[in-house]
């Protein structure tokens, strides 16, 4: 079967990964998941390249994504300790507690809406201390 | 006796219309917009509902399928995987369930990536990705398992203007595609020019084609599109010219006329079957180790070729002759990174800096 047919379904599929890679790095607020989301940019990419080898009969595009698979895992690498780094310095994977690194004359954002209550649960039922005999009442029929 | 026109060449393209591609593209904005965390948040089922329609569309308008069913199927439930996945991915509150709908979105390329017959890709983003995925959600479960909602999993930046951003350039990823890879007109045309072969007289062939000068005009504007490969313009401009000599001619020949028309509709065929593709490079010598492995019934045309089956040793020989000095910085590239990783995160005591 002819392989060119399928070339442009692949790229479609690749295309929407990158875009919702890019959403969710721009979008979200957690370090770890604003990675994830570059991971899934360069998934699509890898797609795409694989896509065009098999279209093409040509071995180029896969030896491309070998390459791309590496510079992913060296970006990783280094991410996972820039996360662990600015986790220390901050107790939190928010990125938005490091706006001040922002431009010049920039205005900060600031979260105006509060953060919705936790919801309440019941409490657990306490057990007495182990160990201990339970209080009874003093039996009041004698025999 | 003409060939029948089956599509013997399948070119199945992002076919849909470009009002199929912009309100695929709106809903499925829409729907990440109301479905990315905020505090206060919308009704689920809105956003679910407008993703849910967007892929429907997307599945049904801009995926053409082809005759393989089996591979069709395949490619449907991976693909409709990885991206259900990837929206997950973008728009849970729970780090821990976004990272395991990577692990997801990685599983689903790689089946795409078997698809399209690259089984040691596979095999190699399996290994590398689950390692990553681990250490990532070793770090998930050290760091951000603070009890309760916090500032990073509740709140989005600028949701509105991010899933503009991402979902405007998906639109033109898309538009770009159908304009280069949609083969709708040409189809037309040629169906056109089938069914005037079937036909005996000259009459009643010119009867066939329809109205003279649209039926030209089309043609000519589907050579005109293709500029970036000369070679079949060219052929399907002097079909056209052959055509319009024995179409004027008076009491026509059958056969003369018959002949331009079979003509005709193999310079089609063949501006068809390049649809999209840049040609190759004239007199530039190209290295044999990634390409033209297995040549195809005419070796001009890097077209026909294949493939080699033999995914790994061919594809280690690639990288070995072709890629060898790259392959070497590659490995540099992760021995630095190590050593940058070790030195950023290693906790120094303060003394020593």
């Amino acid at each position: 079967m002819n392989p060119v047919p399928m070339l442009a379904n692949y790229l479609v599929v690749g295309a929407i990964l990158f875009a919702l890679g890019a959403v969710g790095f721009l979008a979200r607020r957690n370090l770890i998941i604003m990675f994830l989301s570059a991971e899934m940019m360069l998934q699509g990419v890898a797609l795409n390249l694989v896509a065009f080898a098999r279209a093409r009969a040509n071995l180029q595009g896969q030896a491309f994504t070998l390459f791309i698979i590496t510079v992913a895992a060296c970006e990783a690498g280094i991410a996972l300790a820039l996360i662990l780094m600015l986790y220390r310095s901050r107790r939190s994977l928010d990125v938005s507690l490091w706006q001040d690194l922002r431009e010049a004359g920039q205005e900060p954002t600031v979260d105006e809406e509060p953060l919705p209550l936790e919801p309440v649960s019941a409490p657990l039922p306490r057990l007495s201390p182990a160990g201990l005999e339970p209080q009874q009442q003093e039996e009041t029929s004698h025999v | 006796m003409p060939r029948p026109l089956v599509l013997d060449v399948p070119v199945s393209a992002p076919t849909g219309s470009a009002w199929a591609i912009a309100l695929s593209v709106i809903l499925g904005l829409v729907g990440v917009y109301l479905l990315l965390p905020r505090p206060q948040r919308y009704p689920p089922l809105w956003g679910v509902a407008a993703t849910a329609l967007a892929l429907l569309l997307a599945g049904v308008f801009l995926i053409r399928s082809s005759g393989a069913a089996v591979e069709m199927v395949l490619f449907y439930l991976f693909s409709a995987i990885a991206i259900i996945a990837g929206g997950l991915l973008v728009t849970h509150r729970n780090p821990v369930k976004a990272a395991l709908s990577f692990a997801l979105v990685v599983l689903s390329t790689c089946g795409l990536f078997l698809l399209q017959a690259a089984p040691f890709l596979m095999a190699a983003t399996i290994i590398i990705y689950a390692g990553a995925i681990i250490v990532t959600f070793l770090f998930v479960i050290m760091l951000a398992r603070q009890s309760g909602i916090s500032d990073a999993d509740a709140r989005s930046r600028e949701p509105l203007l991010a899933s503009i951003a991402g979902f405007v350039l998906l639109g033109a990823i898309l538009f770009v595609l159908q304009a280069t890879y949609n083969t709708n007109d040409l189809d037309d045309l040629l169906a056109v020019t089938d069914r005037a072969l079937h036909v005996s007289s000259p009459e009643a062939m010119q009867r066939a084609l329809g109205n003279k000068r649209e039926f030209f005009g089309r043609f000519r504007l589907e050579a005109g599109r293709r500029t970036a490969a000369a070679e079949p313009a060219r052929s399907l401009r002097a079909a056209l010219t052959d055509l319009d000599a024995e179409w004027k001619e008076q009491n026509a020949n059958g056969d003369r006329m018959r002949q331009a028309l079979v003509r005709l509709r193999e310079a089609g065929l063949e501006a068809r079957q390049r649809q999209g593709s840049l040609p190759l490079p004239v007199g530039l010598p190209l290295s044999t180790y990634s390409q033209n492995i297995v040549p195809g019934p005419n070796p001009d045309q890097p077209r026909g070729a294949s493939l080699p089956s033999e995914n790994v040793a061919f594809l280690g020989r690639s990288l070995f002759t072709d890629y060898l000095l790259a392959v070497e910085l590659g490995g540099t590239l992760l021995l630095v990174a190590t050593i940058g990783a070790i030195a950023i995160s290693a906790r120094r005591a303060e003394g020593l800096r």
